[in-house]
């Protein structure tokens, strides 16, 4: 559990993680990097773009990896976008051959009482949380079958099984996202492809220190008691699964899960 | 960012889509506000809304232009159906238009280039207090900012002259609301920036001119130092001020 990345088990693999320009995405993107992984990361902000609430843009990541050795390629897209994300299959496909290994990570959550958020918010979410995974999915899978081997990574919250009204657009997208990995695993399970889902909990990311320094966590009713890992310690637990055999597939891990299965260490807290 | 507490409150800031108007909405979100970002460019303004969401805030997007009525009718409706309610403005809608530019003086100005920066800032700044007043006056006040500039107290800037009168009409227009409006719980300020470092100007400047030789603190002013005068006028803390402006400008006015 939690090696480093010092057994390179993932040399001649492709990996593509969405919303990788910080958070639980870059640190995930390092981690499979450090392991030898050829890594492709597609994210919103970009020098020329960025965001302006949240620190980092695709360039920084992307250098950061490289001057580690990882072999890198930087996608900026954004999921609201059919054509973006069906890019991310094509620019992907055209510069590497394949995906081995998908994280859909990129998450939009947003947040206000129910009866006052315009119906079409929830389609944004949606689009974002759900169906561009499944569009990348799409467009990656056929090429792992092919050859036999695949992970497809969704990254959940616990928000699918319980969260505040507040962010129920968000947990009911996820519970969506979760869905679609157990189906999948149902439909396509058992030929080398592993689908699984990871629950996440609360994650010292720059978005969470950034929610937490504006009393954001507090207002949503998300500041509880509840420990804060770090993200490299999260991304480390995602590896795991990936190096897993195939035949674990169709699982929907929460981080008490992980924790049992010795793969998420207890004590990798920032909170 | 000095800390305020703006939780529960709802904050309008046009031309919110960049430079000092996304800073000013950056810190109303910060200290709790939802906020409107009222904007003529959609595409900026919406992506940044969704930024704010992304990170927990809660923020809506007007896309309209401040110097028509219709829409500042419209942009304090939103504000009120989309959050419930206003209690802070921040008018940043401003600078030079019709074709006006930095150096165009009195003998050389045509008559669209002074009418689009008087309008662009004279025009677009009493409309917004006009209609955010309108509402405040009936839902128990509200405390309101205005942009002016250092270019209003220079008797020579690098602005146009249009421009420079039109900062300066702020200051009057801001005095005389504040007199207006004061007794019925109404506040009404201003701030004069200094050169401020937004993305717009940065570009704009050699990097021997990004240190304004006028500032007495040798550097330019950050957006979000002008945010945090603004911030501060909107806040309790201020709530003996009225009818001032204030410059954020390194001490340039001091000179």
């Amino acid at each position: 559990m939690n090696q480093q990345g010092d057994g390179k088990h993932l040399d001649d693999k492709v990996a593509v993680v969405t919303g990788a320009t910080r958070g639980i995405g870059r640190a995930t993107a390092r981690a499979l990097g450090r392991r030898g992984a050829s890594v492709v990361l597609v994210g919103r902000s970009t020098a020329e773009n960025r965001n302006r609430v949240l620190p980092g843009t695709l360039e920084e990541a992307s250098a950061e990896l490289a001057g580690e050795g990882v072999e890198v390629l930087a996608i900026p897209a954004d999921l609201r976008s059919a054509e973006d994300t069906e890019r991310v299959v094509e620019v992907t496909l055209a510069e590497r051959g394949r995906c081995d290994i998908l994280v859909n990570n990129a998450a939009f959550m947003p947040s206000g009482p129910i009866l006052e958020m315009p119906p079409r918010r929830w389609l944004a979410v949606f689009r974002i949380n759900a169906v561009a995974p499944l569009q990348l999915i799409q467009g990656f899978t056929p090429r792992m079958f092919e050859r036999g081997w695949g992970r497809v990574l969704n990254v959940s919250s616990g928000a699918a099984v319980v969260c505040p009204p507040d962010l129920f657009m968000y947990g009911s997208s996820k519970a969506a996202l979760d869905r679609l990995t157990s189906e999948l695993h149902l439909e396509a399970g058992g030929r080398g492809v592993s689908f699984n889902a990871i629950r996440v909990g609360a994650v010292g990311t720059e978005q969470w220190q950034y929610a937490n320094q504006t009393g954001i966590l507090e207002r949503q009713g998300t500041d509880s008691a509840e420990p804060v890992y770090d993200p490299v310690a999260v991304a480390e637990a995602f590896t795991w699964l990936i190096l897993e055999p195939s035949d674990r597939s169709g699982g929907v891990y929460s981080f008490a899960d992980l924790i049992e299965l010795g793969s998420l260490d207890p004590g990798a807290r920032i909170a | 960012m000095v800390a305020h507490d703006f939780e529960g409150k709802v904050a309008l800031v046009t031309a919110g889509a960049s430079g000092i108007g996304a800073a000013t909405a950056l810190g109303f979100a910060s200290a709790g506000a939802a906020v409107l970002i009222a904007d003529i460019n959609e595409e900026d303004g919406s992506a940044f809304v969704e930024q704010l969401r992304n990170a927990g805030h809660r923020a809506a997007f007007f896309g309209g232009d401040v110097t028509l009525e219709e829409d500042v009718e419209a942009m304090v409706a939103a504000a009120v159906k989309t959050f419930g309610g206003l209690d802070c403005a921040a008018n940043i809608v401003g600078g030079m238009d019709g074709g006006d530019f930095p150096g165009n003086y009195v003998v050389e100005s045509t008559v669209e280039q002074w009418d689009g920066t008087i309008v662009a800032n004279l025009r677009a700044t009493w409309l917004s207090l006009k209609h955010e007043i309108t509402y405040m006056l009936d839902h128990g006040g509200g405390s309101i900012v205005n942009i002016s500039s250092l270019a209003a107290y220079l008797g020579r800037s690098d602005a146009s002259v249009a421009y420079a009168v039109a900062k300066a009409g702020i200051i009057q227009l801001t005095k005389t609301t504040a007199s207006l409006y004061g007794a019925q719980g109404v506040r009404v300020n201003a701030v004069a920036p200094g050169l401020t470092a937004t993305e717009g100007v940065k570009a704009s400047l050699t990097p021997e001119q990004q240190i304004p030789r006028g500032h007495v603190i040798p550097r330019m002013v950050e957006p979000s130092e002008i945010a945090d005068a603004i911030l501060w006028l909107c806040s309790d803390g201020s709530a003996m001020v009225t009818g001032q402006t204030m410059p954020v400008d390194g001490g340039w006015s001091a000179r």
